[in-house]
């Protein structure tokens, strides 16, 4: 009783030091968002409890639609003209309304535009109509509120400030509440803030002891007071508030009473708050802030060739006008007397530049940008649907949350990767231990599985091999084997040495952890017959292979990531007091006697879990002597009520106990501590391929995408966040280390991965890794360290093993900057011409360092010695700094940056990045809602990027090039006939059927190239990873392709022209004598334009599929018919007499069937010589993939042929290598045995919450039925 | 995407396997190699020789005459009046004797031609109101604006047919005479359907009067005619009266505006049924006598008078089965050239791949 009072009085008195660190994370993780006002000059609100409210507060209902019924018109239009091309356009129609300027009549301008408007309103309100049934979803959501005393279920959007709420486990809470009371011990709750912060482990958050009793209905309708908080912001992990009851004393209130709207209520039967923050009001809608609009590096590209077009658009009329007014100097008014000049305005330049503008408006194609968006929309559709991209397991298929960077992903050069979570799904798993010497667990598999993984297409699920699975364990208990007794220790320390809440849930035991390592081992103590059963405030209780056994709960020390262990006292059921110690290995053995047996052993077994890339802690006990404790109990009594400084003093204090009991009992340490490690299954940060399916796949993308590419060496470095750049695979073994420091833990790992450490990881090498920078982060941690270990020696570079042992002395400096910058300078010296070239070289840096690395001056320095590694990683970067590094690359480097990541501390650099892909995973929606894309796997990305992305950019960009081809052609014509027709503007087609060219007649073929085109198959694209290259180097769309198309069109428009007007320039066309006009030469090269357009659509075509063939035959039959159809509308309907009876007469001229074979065939069979010449002396690989493909040959066979067997040894080669790297590496072994290594403990634990982890062990009584309302 | 699925289940947002939404749809993947272009080169480079010869005989066998009259023999004289533009009321007749060297098989055509006459111009052309030219009252009262200046005459009477096109519409006349043994004598030609049929029985209509028949005269009083004209519209052919007002062949010619300042325009076919002239125009000596009214001088025109004969696709011109056999050889010469090259580098290995 005594400790519980005593820790809940710290708790209280903790409460502002918590909050203010709770401050500083939001501060990191909202660092690219908030510099907002100060939460100081917020105004307060009032709430009233129970009775109407004064003030009017802003509902619950929550809109993220774009638009209203009524704001649909104006605000749609705005953001459409705000467009510069539909702002030019509109420009046109306006002009068009002038009298006598324009040559293609008022309306051909507007009605296109309208049109393609419409088109483009049309998507938006589909896209507008999903928010808001989304929206409506979740305004619809029922809760329960007290109204009218009683408990009505309303739907979220009724929920009013003031309200009293109650909400069940498992529900997501409505709006931002103030907790009054729970079914839990003093009001307390768990929730998980997933949506709002990332982080999955369950937050415990606690109402004030003043209101945890009024539980039932009458004590809360007799709740009256009011409760003052401050005005709504942003800042999730902030509130100060304060609650005046009635005849009670004001009490304040803080962060750990608030449940905020979009947690999820866990572990906790129910809980009652009173409404503080509704709507938009709420914390989590206060964030949403909207992410910011990234345009495509294609989108940019072609925006600068429209202006090119504008340019030559004027160029052209500015000629054209100087042309006609010349013409109009040779022909005076006397010569022409044909025509009236008197009063018109065709001798005014100014007024003939007009007319020109509008006459070669249409060389900017106008419906470039709606075909755009229907294209790129139909593409993110394809992502949206890839079966072979929904991840079943969870339901979720991939999805494209914007469409306008789909070609971007084509494009990706550098790859940013979040490590954990990401790379690693941060599931759990107990997998092997060695006890005394002895290691459990199995092994043998790891090289077939690793094979296996390497090449299946996807992972098989076998679950089970995940779990640990290893019968000599209990047999060794069974038969009295000599380390029985340690078996039984270890399994019991496993059982009891934790914060996990039990719960039963019909006969099943569920196990609550905030860690999902305490988690795994808790469950791999149960599997092994240790079950803890239950928790009651001074007990733990277990049973042991079917003996109940009550552990009397006396101290819990608790774990920091300074600490990096955590402890329990107890006293046994045979009354011995005992401590039970976990933690990081190098921590456990700095504590170990010197004594200890089974030491070096164990550090061995360590050693080697650590190769397969287990995450490993160490698991150690002391008896303690009774007196000793009595005396650190009094000590540690005096610590906990003062105040400054109080954390770190209890942490020196535990520190004090833990300590003494090494000290204590030298047998002990002896033969049990250091021995008993268990290698932990993270499975998946560590290996992917061990653990869970899922990580599986996500191990074998890495291995896959990178590797393939890696191999070959065609994409480079792609990967950093920690940056990495792709290593060959002879890195492997250098390249592991960094994997490890991504093992490291929490957010701020962000290990990076990218392929090519990947296979480091795979080679066990991690040694060299640990060697390296990075584990040293881990140590520097701890406060010891603090004093040595500066920013310097981290940036820890790796360049071949050899050199592990150089870097791993820490040159001390006193200034962090200087030492950084010397060391950059030494690397980078050493580099020498190799510098800013691509060498097999890795980078390890830490946040800290980095820090120093990005500072103004060393920028550049770092950047390039980055540059010149293959990968880069960044380990302990703060999610303001991974922001921070993504944007020197996309500022420096100019290269399209992919940033993936699945947690909140990844949204910055989401952002930031080109394209920004979220893991729709387990850690919560931040990064996904921030996300461009989201997937559910890390593995998908591998087609998200080399099919999708490279399809999509091949698709746009083709897309892009045909639309200005098409229009180039056709009205450039208009400037070849400028210099027949005096210059006056008139033009040689009809009016409508130039302003339908790009709505009706070639509108379907860029659709077809853009949504159906494909180079070659899904499997050969992710199969040749090289292929990607094309697209990433922008070799189908760059300033050269696009004059190419646009020299191109010139000379069709050239031919198309001129020889119909030698044709039919001697006016009998006919065998009947008959004339013609100026409109039947101008049909006749319309349909000549329109059928060589569609041809040459035919031409880009690599993949004719059904709709390539409606497309382009059907847009020629759609100019037939139409031209047969208008050419009979007069005068029925009053438009366009000049076409009446043109279609007849085209039809039977023969010139006109003559030519028709002749113009299209003179165009195109230039382009198809030239393709087919090229292609003939010089394949590039696209294409010879392309032919074995339609030859229905296996590229990948003829591969292998070819390249006689080598890339199947190669694979061979790698495994080899991945066996050799043992842990006893050259370089990395002498640094094995300073025993400061530390093996990737992995605790993610919230440190310093509301409730301590020593409330959470003593608030529960699992054996007894909860409160229910 | 959105769509409510039926099978609502653990697997309800599983994307469709179909081919589409999987993009596996069969497609026919064209290869442009060598191999597979080249019999489509050979091909096509023969067939556009062989159209090219056949044309080219074809357009051999047609013939056709052009003489200029702007100011040769007698019409110098009446070029040199119709430069000032007083005497613009006053007639003018010349002649102009010309030689036909071969008779001209078949079919005749009797053309005039314009130089440098640009019926193309923006202004120009637009500067008519075909809801007038279609009959319709209310536009024979009351023409488009387009027709500005020559909406009203002096006296303010609406235009018929109004606009710059109608105004200048060419009116020189022309008399064939054939000079054989046998003496003179005029060359029979038909002037009437010498326009497209849509024309003459769609595009332009006279305005009626409901319920009454009036004479065309009466139809159009209330109307001026053009400034440049000499006669009113109702009275453009003398000799038949159901070859006025709008329906008049000549104007509906000359409205169909031309596309290149150069042009030729239908005046007349020959009458075959009569001799000498059952099978054309025999050869020898021919004179037209002109009435000389169309100024061309100020914007240096020239005039002509072009008589044609036509084969199957036309009359003569030498350009498309010259284009054809140029693309024709330009294609067997890239096919030639593909050959070589295909030859040459067509088994290169597939050095890519095995890199």
């Amino acid at each position: 009783m005594y400790f519980n009072r005593r820790s809940k009085k710290i708790h209280s008195e903790g409460g502002p030091s918590c909050s203010s660190a709770g401050y500083h994370k939001a501060d990191d993780e909202m660092s690219g968002t908030t510099s907002q006002a100060d939460p100081t000059d917020a105004t307060a609100r009032t709430i009233l409890l129970n009775q109407p409210q004064n003030t009017k507060f802003c509902d619950n209902h929550v809109s993220t639609t774009k638009y209203g019924v009524l704001t649909f018109l104006p605000r749609f239009l705005y953001e459409q003209i705000r467009r510069a091309a539909n702002a030019f356009f509109l420009f046109i129609a306006l002009m068009q309304q002038i009298p006598d300027v324009s040559p293609t009549g008022r309306y051909t301008t507007l009605v296109p535009l309208i049109f393609i408007l419409t088109v483009a309103g049309i998507k938006e309100i589909i896209e507008d109509y999903q928010r808001h049934k989304a929206d409506n979803t979740v305004n619809k959501k029922k809760t329960t509120v007290l109204r009218n005393g009683a408990w009505q279920t309303v739907i979220w959007k009724q929920v009013a400030v003031g309200d009293i709420v109650k909400v069940t486990n498992g529900q997501h809470l409505p709006a931002d509440m103030v907790i009054v009371s729970s079914s839990e011990p003093q009001a307390m709750c768990y929730t998980e803030t997933s949506n709002l912060d990332g982080e999955t482990n369950l937050k415990i958050r606690q109402g004030l002891p003043l209101t945890a009793s009024l539980q039932s209905l009458e004590e809360l309708m007799g709740l009256s007071g009011r409760l003052e908080c401050e005005e709504p912001n942003r800042h999730l992990y902030d509130f100060t508030g304060t609650l005046y009851l009635d005849n009670q004393n004001a009490v304040p209130l803080g962060p750990d009473q608030v449940l905020l709207r979009g947690a999820q209520l866990r572990n906790t039967q129910w809980v009652v708050g009173i409404i503080v923050y509704t709507g938009h009001d709420s914390k989590l809608m206060q964030n949403s802030t909207k992410a910011p609009l990234k345009r495509s590096n294609v989108e940019r590209v072609t925006n600068v060739q429209i202006l090119v077009l504008f340019c030559i658009l004027l160029v052209m009329a500015l000629v054209s006008s100087i042309g006609a007014s010349i013409w109009n100097k040779q022909h005076t008014e006397e010569a022409c007397w044909y025509l009236s000049r008197a009063g018109d305005i065709s001798t005014n330049f100014w007024y003939n530049l007009l007319t020109f503008i509008i006459l070669y408006n249409n060389l900017i194609p106008i419906s470039l940008l709606v075909t755009l968006e229907v294209v790129k929309f139909t593409q993110a559709l394809f992502i949206n649907w890839d079966v072979e991209m929904y991840y079943a397991e969870t339901d979720t298929p991939a999805m494209a949350r914007t469409s306008n960077l789909n070609e971007e992903l084509g494009q990706v050069k550098y790859l940013f990767s979040d490590k954990t979570g990401t790379l690693t799904c941060n599931v759990m798993h107990f997998k092997k231990c060695t006890i005394a010497g002895i290691t459990y667990g199995h092994f043998p598999d790891l090289d077939v599985d690793r094979s296996i993984e390497d090449f299946s297409p996807l992972p098989s699920s076998s679950l089970n091999s995940t779990e640990f699975d290893d019968p000599t364990l209990i047999q060794n208990i069974e038969k009295n084997h000599p380390t029985s007794a340690q078996i039984c220790e270890f399994l019991t320390m496993m059982a009891v040495c934790h914060t996990v809440v039990p719960e039963r849930e019909e006969d099943q035991l569920i196990y609550q952890a905030s860690s999902p390592d305490e988690g795994a081992l808790v469950k791999g103590a149960k599997g092994l017959g240790f079950v803890f059963t239950a928790r009651t405030p001074g007990s733990v209780i277990m049973e042991a292979r079917g003996k109940e056994k009550s552990f009397e709960l006396l101290n819990v020390l608790e774990f920091s990531s300074n600490r990096k262990r955590m402890s329990v006292v107890v006293r046994t059921p045979d009354g011995k007091l005992r401590l039970y110690c976990k933690g990081a290995d190098n921590v456990i053995f700095e504590r170990l006697t010197d004594s200890s047996q089974y030491k070096e052993l164990t550090m061995a077994h360590l050693e080697q879990f650590a190769t397969e890339g287990l995450r490993t802690l160490c698991f150690t006990y002391v008896d303690l002597e009774e007196g000793v404790y009595q005396e650190w109990l009094k000590e540690y009594t005096r610590i906990s009520t003062i105040i400054k400084d109080r954390a770190q003093k209890l942490e020196d204090c535990y520190e004090l106990l833990e300590k003494v009991r090494v000290k204590t009992g030298p047998e002990r340490c002896g033969e049990r501590t250091g021995p008993e490690r268990c290698g932990e299954r993270t499975g998946p940060e560590r290996y992917g391929e061990r653990t869970g399916p899922e990580d599986r796949s996500r191990g074998r993308v890495r291995r896959g995408v990178v590797r393939g590419r890696v191999r070959r060496g065609v994409v480079r470095g792609r990967v950093r966040r920690g940056v990495v750049r792709r290593t060959g695979p002879e890195r492997c073994g250098e390249r592991t280390g960094p994997e490890r420091c991504g093992e490291r833990k929490g957010p701020e790992r962000c290990g990076e991965r990218t392929g090519p450490e990947r296979c480091g990881e795979k080679t066990g090498p991690e040694r060299c890794g640990e060697r390296t920078g990075p584990e040293r982060c881990g140590e520097r941690t701890g406060p010891e360290r603090c004093g040595e270990r500066t920013g310097p020696e981290r940036c820890g570079e790796r360049t071949g093993p050899e050199r592990c042992g150089e870097r791993t002395g820490p040159e001390r400096c006193a200034c962090p900057l200087q030492a950084t910058r010397a060391t950059l300078t030494a690397h980078c010296m050493s580099l020498g011409d190799s510098l800013g070239k691509e060498n097999e070289l890795a980078l390890i840096i830490d946040g800290q360092t980095l820090k120093y690395a990005l500072s103004f001056e060393l920028r550049q320095a770092f950047l390039d010695l980055a540059l010149s590694c293959k990968a880069v990683i960044c380990c302990r970067v703060s999610p303001l700094q991974k922001s921070e590094i993504v944007d020197m690359v996309k500022k420096h480097v100019k290269a399209i940056t992919l940033a993936i990541g699945d947690g909140a501390n990844d949204v910055g650099m989401i952002q930031t990045a080109h394209v920004g892909v979220g893991i729709s995973g387990n850690e919560g929606m931040q990064a996904t809602n921030s996300s461009d894309y989201s997937i559910a796997q890390f593995s998908y990305l591998e087609k998200l990027l080399l099919v999708h992305g490279a399809w999509s950019y091949n698709r746009v960009t083709k897309c892009i090039l045909y639309c200005f081809y098409k229009n180039v052609v056709l009205y450039i014509i208009e400037l070849w006939f400028a210099f027949v027709n005096g210059f006056s503007g008139q033009i040689l087609f009809e009016r409508w059927c130039i302003g339908l060219y790009n709505v009706i007649f070639t509108a379907l073929p860029p659709f077809t190239l853009g949504i159906f085109d494909r180079p070659c198959s899904q499997q050969n694209m992710l199969r040749f990873p090289q292929l990607y290259s094309i697209t990433q180097n922008a070799e189908g769309f760059n300033t050269k392709v696009f004059w190419g198309h646009c020299i191109n069109a010139l000379i069709h428009s050239i031919i198309l022209f001129w020889f119909p007007l030698k044709v039919l320039e001697h006016d009998s066309p006919f065998n009947n004598g008959h004339g013609t006009d100026y409109l039947f030469v101008g049909n006749i090269v319309y349909t000549y334009v329109v059928v060589t357009v569609c041809l040459k659509a035919g031409m880009e075509t690599t993949a004719w599929t059904r709709f390539s063939h409606l497309a382009v035959w059907g847009s020629m039959i759609l100019w037939v018919l139409f031209f047969t159809v208008y050419s009979a509308f007069w005068p029925s309907i009053p438009i366009a007499p000049d076409m009446q009876g043109q279609a007849d007469r085209v039809m039977h001229c023969w010139h006109f069937w003559l030519g028709l074979v002749l113009v299209p065939a003179a165009c195109l069979l230039k382009d198809f010589a030239w393709n087919a010449g090229r292609r003939t002396v010089k394949k590039s690989l696209l294409e010879e993939v392309q032919e074995l493909e339609a030859r229905a040959v296996d590229p990948g066979a003829a591969v292998l042929r070819d390249a006689s067997g080598r890339s199947l040894n190669e694979r061979a080669h790698l495994l080899t290598r991945v066996f050799r790297k043992t842990p006893s590496n050259v370089g990395c072994k002498n640094s094995v045995q300073q025993s400061n290594v530390s093996h990737g403990y992995a605790f993610s634990q919230e440190e310093h919450g509301v409730v301590s982890q020593s409330q959470v062990c003593r608030s529960y009584n699992t054996t007894r039925q909860r409160p229910s309302v | 995407m959105g769509k409510a699925k039926a099978n609502a289940g653990p697997l309800a947002r599983r994307p469709d396997n179909s081919a589409f939404k999987q993009q596996r749809l069969p497609a026919w993947s064209p290869m442009l190699t060598a191999q597979t272009v080249l019999p489509f080169f050979y091909g096509m480079a023969i067939v556009c020789v062989l159209l090219g010869v056949w044309l080219l005989v074809t357009v051999q066998n047609t013939h056709e005459l052009k003489v200029d009259y702007t100011h040769t023999g007698s019409c110098d004289k009446c070029f040199e009046k119709r430069k000032d533009r007083a005497n613009a009321n006053q007639s003018c007749n010349c002649t102009v004797v010309f030689n036909i060297e071969n008779t001209f098989k078949g079919d005749v055509f009797f053309y005039y031609g314009l130089i440098n006459f640009h019926q193309n111009l923006r202004q120009y052309m637009d500067s008519r109101d075909d809801g007038q030219m279609i009959g319709r009252n209310k536009n024979l009262k009351n023409p488009s604006s387009y027709c500005e200046p020559f909406i009203k005459d002096k006296n303010g009477l609406p235009i018929a047919p109004c606009g710059a096109v109608a105004n200048s519409m060419f009116n020189d006349s022309f008399t064939l005479l054939y000079h054989s043994a046998a003496g003179s004598r005029v060359v029979p030609l038909f002037r009437k359907g010498i326009t497209w049929y849509t024309d003459k029985n769609v595009k332009f209509r006279n305005p009626q009067v409901e319920n009454k028949t009036l004479t065309l005269a009466q139809v159009f009083e209330g109307t001026g005619q053009p400034l440049y004209w000499q006669k009113p519209v109702y009275d453009l052919d003398p000799w038949d009266r159901n070859n006025n007002g709008f329906i008049n062949e000549d104007l509906i010619v000359w409205m169909r505006e031309a596309a290149f300042p150069n042009f030729k325009k239908l005046y007349g076919v020959l009458n075959r049924a009569i001799e000498p002239f059952t099978d054309g125009l025999p050869a020898g000596n021919y004179s037209v006598l002109i009435s000389y009214n169309f100024p061309v001088e100020y914007f240096q025109g020239r005039k002509e008078v072009v008589l044609s004969t036509v084969s199957w696709f036309g009359g003569q011109n030498n350009f498309l089965p010259v284009a054809y056999l140029v693309t024709g050889c330009l294609i067997l010469l890239l096919a030639v050239i593909l050959t070589a090259v295909w030859w040459k580098f067509g088994s290169v290995p597939y050095t890519h791949l095995m890199r």
